[in-house]
């Protein structure tokens, strides 16, 4: 019985069949065909015959997310729900917090400037380090609340857009 | 010898010193804040104290805290590891007064030369060079005059200094004259004094540290140099002894420089003298110059590199000299053989910034193999939290010589699997490792600043098996795992699992 499961990198997105076949698994990646043989062991370990060439990945899920490590690389890949329609261009809307327990040195936006992804916004000073909080896409600054100085807590909300 | 010892620290180092007590027969004491209650250093010891909240100055900064710990379960020694209070004077005076023995040098040892300036007079007394420098006049034609003798570029800084403020690099003699005025002008704003002084600037140089050990019988011996150039925000990520840029004669004059400082001061215990070598464009004449820099007063975090190169147990010699025994052996009987290099595993993403990446490790498996350590502080099931610096492991290699060495690291990082929240800096320091700049020993501590300025990670595109690996993880944790526990089965002998047959798996030696 064949299985397909959606998995997304980034902008890459895999359909991804599995299917059991006598003691193994013949898996489609696209055009892409392997013969894997495979056994799972502990901490995520698998360790694997992949049309002949034998390897050892680990593979950990965490909620929709499964990391694969694999020759020395380490993959985040976040299983699809292809019923559900993708989103179009990533539009920066809601709060960005802070990640970390710290202080603000400077605040350089205004509430309704508009910013560009990648624009800095917010400069925090945590761990003896400088952070900056950035635009994660297009939009306008909603509400700022903080100000140079002030002591943040962790998730604390620094920036709304809209 | 010691009955008990307390462990003032956490993570990896904790975890190193509670294992060298352990091999001495000697109970130990962890103690732990909040965040600490599940981690490895507090699983391993003996004993463990809760000492207070997740934040530094209320557990592991709190000397009163730690010192309670300590008398409330009988222990007769304190280790500091580092960081935290192990170069604190007034802790090391606080554990002495109480009637226990600090496992480090004296307070006074610390005060000498924990202070830049009385550092730099104590070696400059004891014949040790200190970056060349003038501060005998306040007059520009002086000044001017000094500034020609030392060669350019010099540094103007600022005599009650800090911070860069009133500092000044200036290349070009006719430039002098303006940064003086100015750096006389910043730094009577900042400091409310006027005064500066001269010191020569070194140019692309090598951070090379010596090893020293003193004891209480007046012995003093130094376990060679380590090269810590590859540096990024200051900090040491890859750390190597011997070091590619001496030469014989010079670690030689070096080591000789480092028994020399821990003689005067009369040092004990364990100590680093951090050196800067002009790299070979400095060099005059072929001859290389090296400047006392500053002195670490307590067991460096890339003390193993060491400890592979010697054969010598630093954690265990400290406890020992600390218990009043003397060194062991004598300068002649110490070897360095072969050729170790550490890499700092952090949780960190180099293409951001080397921003700490923390949360949970959901997976941590450790390269294993003939001259491969690990001393790690986090493993399996462990969280990196906020609070505390975001060191995950140090990988140490010894090989047969640099090459080897080199060969070996990059085949443990690539063997160490690190899963979770967490992002590691493993990509990086492969990178790092596999750079030409770095196989030809030129690494000065502008190296990784100049070469890996943007880095970001090679592939960015997972390959089309990670893809097929990460579903068929997927299918076997749905699906009871028979498929998996039928890989042996024989079957169709024209099957293509044919091969499978002899595939066993978790037999092979590791």
């Amino acid at each position: 019985m064949a299985r397909t499961i959606h998995l997304q990198s980034g902008e890459v997105e895999r359909a991804v069949v599995v299917e059991e076949t006598g003691g193994g698994f013949v898996v489609r990646v696209g055009e892409h065909v392997f013969a894997i043989a495979a056994r799972g062991g502990e901490g995520g370990r698998l360790d694997l015959e992949v049309d002949g060439r034998r390897l050892r990945a680990y593979a950990v899920r965490q909620g929709a997310q499964t990391q694969v490590a694999l020759d020395g690389e380490t993959w985040r890949l976040e299983r699809t729900d292809p019923r559900r329609r993708r989103t179009g261009r990533a539009e920066a809307s809601g709060s960005l917090q802070a990640a970390m327990p710290g202080r603000v040195l400077d605040v350089l936006v205004a509430p309704g400037a508009a910013v560009t992804r990648g624009d800095t916004l917010v400069l925090l000073e945590a761990m003896k380090m400088e952070l900056r909080i950035q635009a994660p896409a297009d939009g306008q600054v909603a509400r700022v609340l903080v100000t140079p100085g002030a002591v943040v807590e962790r998730g604390q909300v620094l920036v709304e857009l809209e | 010898m010691f009955r008990k010892i307390l462990i003032a620290n956490r993570g990896e180092i904790a975890v190193r010193i509670i294992r060298a007590c352990q091999e001495m027969g000697i109970a130990t004491v962890a103690v732990y804040s909040d965040a600490d209650a599940g981690a490895l250093h507090v699983a391993l010891a003996d004993e463990a104290v809760r000492i207070g909240p997740p934040p530094p100055r209320d557990s592991y900064l709190c000397a009163d805290c730690i010192l309670e710990a300590a008398r409330a379960r009988g222990c007769d020694a304190i280790h500091p590891g580092y960081g935290f209070l192990a170069e604190n004077a007034d802790f090391a005076d606080a554990v002495t007064a109480a009637g226990l023995t600090f496992i480090g040098p004296s307070g006074a040892a610390m005060r000498v030369m924990g202070s830049k300036t009385s550092a730099r007079a104590a070696m400059q007394a004891a014949g040790v060079p200190v970056v060349p420098g003038y501060q005998a006049s306040q007059t520009d034609a002086d000044l001017v005059a000094a500034a020609g003798e030392l060669g350019y570029p010099v540094l103007v800084k600022a005599t009650a200094g800090g911070g860069g403020k009133g500092m000044r690099v200036v290349a070009d003699p006719g430039d002098l004259p303006a940064a003086l005025a100015s750096a006389r002008r910043e730094a009577a704003n900042a400091f409310g004094d006027d005064r500066i002084y001269l010191e020569k600037r070194i140019l692309h140089p090598h951070h090379i540290e010596f090893q020293v050990f003193g004891d209480a019988h007046g012995n003093a011996v130094h376990l060679f140099e380590r090269e810590c150039s590859v540096q990024r925000r200051h900090q040491k990520i890859v750390e190597e002894s011997p070091s590619p840029l001496l030469d014989d004669a010079l670690r030689r004059r070096m080591g000789e420089a480092a028994v020399a400082a821990v003689k005067a001061v009369g040092y004990t215990n364990a100590g680093t003298l951090e050196f800067l070598v002009e790299g070979l464009s400095g060099a005059i004449d072929g001859m290389l110059s090296f400047y006392f820099l500053e002195m670490n007063t307590r067991l460096q975090v890339e003390h193993p590199v060491t400890e592979a190169v010697t054969g010598i147990d630093l954690v265990k010699l400290q406890i020992r000299v600390a218990a009043g025994e003397p060194i062991p052996f004598t300068q002649a009987d110490i070897r360095q053989r072969g050729h170790a290099i550490e890499c700092r595993i952090y949780a960190e993403d180099p293409a951001n910034g080397f921003l700490p990446a923390i949360g949970s490790v959901l997976a941590a498996v450790e390269p294993v193999g003939p001259g491969v350590r690990v001393d790690a502080g986090v493993t399996s099931g462990d969280t990196v939290t906020l609070h505390y610096d975001p060191m995950i492991a140090k990988l140490i290699v010894l090989g047969e010589g640099r090459a080897d060495a080199i060969g070996k690291m990059l085949w443990a990082l690539r063997h160490y699997v690190i899963l979770g929240d967490v992002v590691t800096n493993i990509p990086f320091l492969r990178d790092v490792l596999a750079h030409p700049r770095f196989a030809a020993g030129d690494t000065t501590t502008d190296f990784v600043d100049e070469c890996f300025a943007a880095w970001q990670p090679a592939a960015f595109t997972p390959p089309d098996l990670a893809f097929a690996v990460a579903a068929l993880a997927e299918v076997l944790s749905a699906g009871s795992g028979v498929a998996a526990s039928d890989l042996d089965a024989t079957g169709d002998p024209t099957s293509p699992w044919q091969q499978a047959n002899s595939f066993r798996m978790g037999t092979g030696a590791r």
